[in-house]
């Protein structure tokens, strides 16, 4: 076979074996000095040895025997072949290895028998062994793992095992973060990345709200409520937040916080963008109708009280937007896309491709997503409205909208720190259930991938802009990546309360011995050496924001002021605020009661011209990439996220292509800039090369080794591999012709 | 950015007085080309800017030259569309060539105008819809104007005759240099030197870059006998007489016999059209016909693209399905149909051409490398696809193809000179619709494909691409004129009797004459000429600055591109060549790809027994021609395969993707791309600071040689975003950036 031929090197050492002559193995010596690399905490439940992973890029003929070890923590394949050579080393994330599979990462399990793919469920396994074992991860990773050569009573461990602890409800206390804390005691996070790095601003404190109200502008109509300290008032609020000025203490704790406008965000312009919780709009008995009143009561405290003359727009979610249900409906249609078990099977599914993608809808929700965002961006930004998303427990579409909106407005968001921030000021400190959504202790089924669909979101945003991001695509993959691992703080709660109770509780017993804080997903240094660090900053990243402040306080326009009339429909609409906020209100209920599609006073037709007078003006003006971005939210603008849906997938891998090469080469080009500045002002100044520069751009340097899915599926073999069988495949399958009709499948369709 | 008035700059000598030409500009507001005249124009009239957005519209003139329609706006601020930087063609002019269908109608009712055909009803509206899917919106306010200037849209732009077509009158009025404003520009030379193929030196110059042997460039076809439509000049096995050669010619269709194209490593890509069903076989004939086929080689790959590859006419399909799709009505950036975009698009069956022919390609090109294989390329009538494949295969094995000045010289000698019917698949002169096909195209579309994946391979950008595209509108380009070499040699040269007869009597003017009979029998029937020194030849496409000016050019270059003369040099470099086997009589095998497996041919000419079973023949296989045919492989590869230069392209569905800046350049306005335009801002950065420490390191020398430092002054290299001088570096950096992001 040619594409081993030149990898002769590797053919020749005993572990890397055709299982069709298994007898050449040394069973004995290959196993015996594996360790698995463990982490604080980390236990080993169970193992078995001579486990063989069918390799993918083998078309699944062939593989590596070693040892498949599972942990509290994971599931690891051990192998006596190192595969990954140096500089693939140096990308390792510290937590997981290339062969590891966190326990929650696991999606699907399959067990193989007699050729027949049956799902292995918790209570259901069977006495027979299966010949092989398949394991669906959540970030889209398929291992098969062959038990023929497996002792027998090791490999029914095993699969109890792996199926029990991936599969089976947990509770909260048992998940892997606290043991890994407690083992680990003071955790030393280690040598934190970048010194210079704006923070990221945690939302924890009375102070961070100050500064992000300050830094916006809002300082003057919002104030922090501080009464919720210690969750007196609700648990499902953070401990600090801000509301318009006007907000009295009591009415916060009238309702837990329901109905209360919660402050996102201001425009420079003085409108903002706030979130309510309000009741679903079914529920009928007294109670609800009180809080209907009391909706109202406080919509109108809201217009009188803003200073500025600001009109107000309610935005009921759940009328326009896919159900939470739906989103997750699509996801895992789309997901399947995305999980073939051979090459057969891909191939299959590539020759409908593209209608089984639109089918999935999952670029539909995005769709939807980006237009109601876009929606709303249009009314803070041309009609100087500000906007209340109102949402059930506000705490799900509410942080997704009011996050891109933000995104897409402001150029801090765009940073690395910025997004950061904004993940916890909108997500953790919104109270999204992380727990639930993600469902890692898979007891309920409440699971939607909500905060995937906002990445999401950003991600077209990304692609569509590429020089407004300081990160690239490969930060968002790898952070979308971190929520399957059960160790940050970050997405393991369903609220900062939870949290905060959890890591107290452990405290308390611990008689705060020992600092148990579990680590933010943003500490990176605990996954990620400094090298790989430095592919989460984009090249092509445009310079730094200018100082915010003092651009916020000088401009009192919007920096980019549109210069159309507004459209007649406002005009005509009731100036007087009374009038318009009885009619606003009056218009919320008959949302609620009766679920219309809320079209205030546009009609669809006309609304959409207006969008693309709007839209039309931004476009005709040069793209400022620190200012609003508009993204395009139609077909063909709407690409998949490649590299974190398609990376383990051989077929579709470039060799030496892809965005990654591009990347690189503008980040060489950096590079060569700086060393030439540096040279021509030590030419200039006449001086002594006083610091090396050391700050060097390029995070990659064997360009020759990169392909379309670095830093994921790194290249094993540095051959031209025909992507089509040619005759190589003549000889091969000679005897069984079962490869062959792979590619025949999609040729015969013109 | 960029200045449609801007392209006298880079006219050498001092500024000209303005002359009767440009006088006569300003009053017509068109920059009119030579020879270029104006037919008729109508005032008060609106341009809408979005289909059926009346909201937004210019109000200016409308004019009909005998080579465009013009729109002249009467305000002079003009609106920034995306802007082709042109010499030609204004943002807001469409040649005639390019006009697809032409459309009158009111408020009410629609009407598609001919030549022939008369307006029943009092038009308002005027709707052009172009071969670049572009679509132009009038809207008259003086319904008199419109009725005169719609039909004679519809009249200019569909020819009566080869004859009429405005290059003619161009080329030699661009002879005569009447007009002082574009003398510079036809003597400014190609930036890029392409190989033109016309000539016998440029195929002897092809064949010792590949480093093929074994190969003599034979004249046979000087007098096009053995071939009508193939080039004079055919590349045969050294040991094969022009006689053979000329007898086998009676093998295949159109005589269209096999010869070299290209070499690579040890192995040839040869092409040749189906044989002849009808030939007469003599066993003597059929030896000297394997002598042409293996030349030194003992095993040839005989590649059938008939099979797996779609054909022309399904090509056209697609195309026209896209046309549809991406056309304004369709493609508004608001559109409801944005769910179903995607079934839609894959009904087009367009992706799946351009799928198609790229993993032909790729096929191809592994027996060309990894087994080196000899591997003919064989197809009907070895003009469509043919070229297609060969040159989509030579992109990517061969580094140098991937250069400016190697992608036109491929062009030329894939497409150009092997006689792809240009004329009939682009049917600009609408006398046959059956034969168009928009195979070109889809050819560029691989090309951007290739690009899209691997964009540090290339020396070129996707704005190139685009401008070859075009082109292809543009009836101006001797290239994409004529079906075959024979019919553009023939018409240059009564072009250049033109020019002598017209010449003489009149010096100043255009003789309004009409063409002499006798001229376009010429042209029609492939009249005979005597041979003679060509004065007048029509422009070629690769004269960049005939269309764009050098700012505009700069474009072309991708930055991410660095110009490594090793890497260019790598084809051809192999260690093992297979052609010293062919002195020992090996037993020749002929190979058949089919559905991406080689199958042996038991004999060379399938008329013979077409029936028997391919996977008979698969399975009579003898094990040891498998183990020949894996012999190559176990030579180890040569460093210069290496992976990463080669761009193998993405046959899987998601690596596939629509050209959004050639489909949808228009409704979505999608210009150049903001990260590339700041890349080429880093890439001239770069330049800048080198300049400025060799300068930095000639002012040291001179104050230390004692002499005066002469002062001139540095200029920043031209870069298309930044017009910026500014003198310190750290502004200029940080200007650049930004004016990089407009």
């Amino acid at each position: 076979m040619l594409s081993l031929g030149s990898g002769g090197g590797k053919a020749a050492k005993p572990s890397f074996v055709s299982y069709v002559s298994p007898e050449e193995i040394k069973k004995e010596n290959i196993n015996d000095e594996l360790k698995p690399f463990l982490l604080p905490g980390e236990l080993v439940i169970c193992e078995a040895n001579t486990v063989v992973k069918y390799s993918r890029e083998d078309s699944l003929q062939r593989g590596f025997y070693g040892k498949l070890v599972c942990t509290n923590f994971k599931i690891s394949f051990l192998s006596a072949e190192q595969l990954l050579d140096e500089v693939e080393q140096s990308y390792r994330n510290k937590l997981m290895g290339e062969n590891d599979i966190s326990l929650h990462c696991v999606d699907q399990i399959f067990g193989v028998y007699d050729d027949k793919k049956k799902p292995l469920l918790p209570g259901a396994v069977k006495n027979k062994i299966p010949e092989k074992l398949l394991l669906y991860c959540k970030d889209f990773r398929v291992f098969h793992f062959g038990l023929r050569y497996t002792k027998e009573e090791d490999a029914k461990r095993l699969i109890r095992a792996i199926v029990h602890y991936c599969l089976n409800p947990t509770s909260l206390k048992c998940l892997f973060a606290f043991s890994y804390v407690g083992a680990a005691g003071g955790l030393k996070v280690g040598p934190s990345g970048n010194e210079e790095e704006p923070p990221t601003i945690m939302f924890e404190t009375k102070n961070d709200w100050k500064m992000e109200l300050d830094r916006t502008g809002g300082l003057l109509t919002y104030r922090i409520i501080s009464s919720n300290e210690n969750y007196k008032i609700s648990t499902r609020l953070p401990q600090f937040f801000a509301v318009p000025s006007s907000v009295a203490d009591d009415d916060i704790k009238k309702y837990k916080g329901k109905g209360i406008a919660l402050w996102c965000w201001s425009h420079s312009s003085g409108c903002a963008l706030l979130k309510m919780a309000a009741p679903p709009e079914t529920a009928d008995d007294s109670t609800t109708q009180m809080d209907k009143a009391w909706i109202d009561r406080q919509l109108q405290v809201l217009g009188e009280t803003h200073p500025l003359n600001h009109t107000f727009r309610t935005e009921i979610l759940s009328a326009t937007l896919p159900t939470l249900q739906e989103i997750q409906a699509f996801y895992s249609r789309f997901k399947q896309l995305f999980l073939p078990d051979n090459a057969a099977e891909f191939w299959e599914s590539d020759v409908k491709w593209l209608s089984v993608l639109e089918n999935a809808s999952w670029l539909e929700a995005i769709r939807q997503c980006l237009k109601k965002a876009l929606d709303i961006v249009e009314c803070l930004e041309h009609h100087n409205t500000s906007v209340v998303l109102v949402e059930e427990n506000c705490s799900d579409l509410c942080c997704l909208i009011s996050s891109l909106v933000q995104v897409i407005i402001d150029p801090y968001f765009r940073t690395i720190s910025g997004f950061q921030s904004l993940i916890q000021k909108e997500w953790v400190m919104g109270c999204h259930c992380f727990l639930d959504r993600c469902n890692l202790l898979r007891n309920n089924d409440k699971e939607a991938p909500v905060f995937l669909l906002f990445l999401e979101c950003v991600w077209q945003l990304l692609q569509q802009y590429p020089p407004a991001f300081e990160f690239t695509e490969t930060y968002m993959t790898i952070l979308s990546d971190s929520m399957y691992i059960p160790i940050f703080s970050t997405f393991l709660f369903n609220s900062p309360w939870q949290r905060d109770n959890n890591q107290m509780l452990d405290e308390d017993r611990r008689m705060r011995s020992r600092s148990l804080k579990l680590p933010s997903v943003w500490e990176w240094s605990v996954q990620f050496e400094n090298s790989v660090q430095a592919l989460f900053y984009n090249p092509l990243y445009i310079g730094k924001p200018k100082t915010d402040k003092v651009r916020r306080m000088q401009r009192v326009k919007p920096q980019r002021q549109m210069s159309l009339p507004s459209s007649p429909s406002y005009h005509s609409r009731p100036s007087p605020k009374k009038g318009f906020f009885r009619e606003e209100t009056d218009h919320l209920i008959k949302t609620f009661l009766g679920k219309k599609i809320s079209k205030w006073t546009l009609t669809a037709e006309d609304h959409s011209v207006n969008y693309r007078l709007f839209y039309d003006n931004w476009r005709s003006k040069p793209i400022d990439h620190h200012g609003l971005l508009l993204p395009l939210p139609d077909g063909p603008a709407l690409k998949i996220w490649g590299q974190r849906y398609l990376r383990w997938i051989p077929e579709v891998q470039i060799p030496g292509g892809g965005l990654t090469t591009t990347l690189n080469k503008a980040s060489e080009i950096m590079d060569e800039i700086k060393t030439l500045q540096t040279k021509v002002s030590q030419r200039i100044l006449k001086r002594q090369p006083s610091s090396p520069n050391t700050d060097v751009f390029t995070p990659f340097h064997q360009s020759s080794r990169l392909s379309s899915t670095f830093p994921f599926g790194t290249l094993r073999r540095l051959t031209i591999k025909p992507r089509i069988p040619v005759s190589t495949n003549l000889s091969m399958s000679f005897g069984s012709m079962e490869n062959l009709p792979d590619d025949e499948e999609d040729l015969g369709l013109l | 950015m960029l200045q449609s008035g801007s392209f006298r700059l880079h006219s050498c000598g001092p500024e000209p007085a303005p002359s009767s030409f440009e006088m006569m500009d300003r009053v017509v507001g068109v920059k009119l080309l030579p020879g270029e005249k104006v037919k008729g124009e109508a005032v008060n009239v609106k341009k809408c800017l979005w289909y059926k957005q009346l909201r937004k519209s210019i109000t200016g003139k409308l004019l009909c030259t005998n080579f465009r329609v013009a729109f002249v706006p009467v305000e002079t601020w003009i609106p920034q569309g995306p802007g082709n930087g042109s010499r030609i063609l204004g943002a807001d002019d469409v040649a005639l060539s390019c006009i697809d269908r032409v459309v009158a109608g009111t408020s009410s009712r629609t009407k598609v105008v001919s030549a022939s055909s008369s307006l029943k009803f009092q038009p308002q509206e005027l709707l052009i819809h172009c071969c670049d899917f572009r679509l132009l919106h009038f809207q008259f306010e003086q319904e008199a104007r419109a009725s005169e200037i719609i039909p004679l849209i519809a009249q200019s732009c569909q020819p009566v005759s080869p004859r009429d077509l405005f290059v003619f009158q161009y080329s030699v009025e661009m002879s005569n240099n009447l007009d002082p404003r574009w003398m510079n520009t036809h003597s400014d030379g190609e930036l890029y030197p392409t190989q033109m193929f016309e000539t016998h030196l440029d195929w002897e110059i092809e064949l010792s870059r590949t480093g093929a042997v074994g190969w003599r460039v034979s004249l046979a076809n000087e007098r096009f006998e053995v071939s009508p439509s193939l080039s004079k000049f055919l590349v045969v096995p050294r040991k094969v007489l022009d006689l053979d050669v000329k007898r086998a010619c009676a093998y295949f269709n159109e005589g269209r016999i096999p010869r070299w194209h290209w070499h690579h490593g040890g192995s040839d890509l040869l092409r040749m059209s189906n044989f002849q069903s009808n030939a007469y076989t003599q066993r003597d004939g059929l030896s000297k016909l394997e002598q042409l086929l293996f030349g030194g080689q003992s095993k040839l790959v005989i590649v059938d693209l008939a099979d797996e590859l779609p054909t022309p006419a399904e090509i056209q399909l697609a195309y026209n399905r896209l046309k549809h799709l991406c056309c304004y009505e369709n493609a508004s950036p608001f559109r409801d149909a944005d769910e179903k975009w995607l079934s839609t698009l894959e009904g087009t069956r367009w992706l799946e051409c351009v799928r198609l022919c790229l993993k032909k390609a790729s096929e191809v090109s592994s027996l060309l490398s990894n087994q080196c294989l000899t591997v003919t390329l064989q197809e009907t009538d070895d003009r469509d696809l043919a070229c297609l494949v060969s040159s989509l295969v030579q992109v990517i094995l061969d580094p140098y193809c991937r250069t400016m000045q190697g992608f036109q010289s491929l062009i030329q000698k894939e497409w150009v000179e092997a006689g792809h019917r240009f004329s009939d698949r682009f049917n600009r002169l609408r006398r046959t619709d059956k034969e168009e096909s928009a195979v070109f195209l889809l050819f560029l579309d691989c090309v951007w494909e290739l690009l899209e994946h691997y964009p540090v391979l290339f020396e070129f950008t996707e704005t190139y691409l685009l401008a070859i595209r075009d082109s292809t509108h543009i009836l101006l380009f001797r290239n994409f004129l004529f079906n075959c070499p024979r019919e553009r040699a023939y018409a240059q040269q009564s072009l250049a009797t033109d020019v002598r007869v017209r010449v003489t009597p009149y010096t100043n003017s255009w003789p309004r004459s009409r063409s002499t009979p006798r001229d376009e029998q010429v042209v029609l029937k492939g009249g005979f000429f005597t041979r003679e020194e060509r004065n007048c030849p029509l422009p070629s496409v690769w004269d960049w600055s005939l269309q764009f000016p050098l700012e505009h050019q700069v474009l072309f270059r991708s930055a991410l591109y660095s110009s490594d003369a090793q890497l260019l040099a790598q084809n051809g470099t192999s260690a093992h060549s297979n052609t010293d086997k062919g002195e020992f009589p090996l037993p020749r095998t002929v190979y058949h790809l089919t559905r991406g497996v080689l199958l042996v041919q038991p004999q060379l000419l399938p008329w013979k027994n077409v029936s028997v079973s391919k996977k008979l023949s698969r399975l009579s296989q003898s094990l040891e021609s498998l183990l020949e045919l894996e012999q190559p492989q176990r030579i180890p590869l040569s460093p210069s395969l290496d992976p990463a230069s080669l761009p193998l392209p993405p046959i899987p569905a998601p690596g596939i993707r629509l050209w959004k800046g050639c489909y949808l350049r228009w409704p979505l306005e999608v210009g150049f791309e903001a990260a590339y335009n700041l890349l080429t801002a880093l890439t001239s950065q770069v330049h800048w600071l080198e300049r400025r420490l060799r300068q930095e390191a000639d002012r040291q020398n001179t104050a230390t040689n004692g002499l005066d430092h002469q002062g001139n002054h540095l200029t920043q290299p031209p870069s298309p975003v930044c017009s910026n001088g500014s003198d310190t570096m750290e502004t200029s950096f940080t200007t650049m950036l930004s004016s990089a992001t407009l």
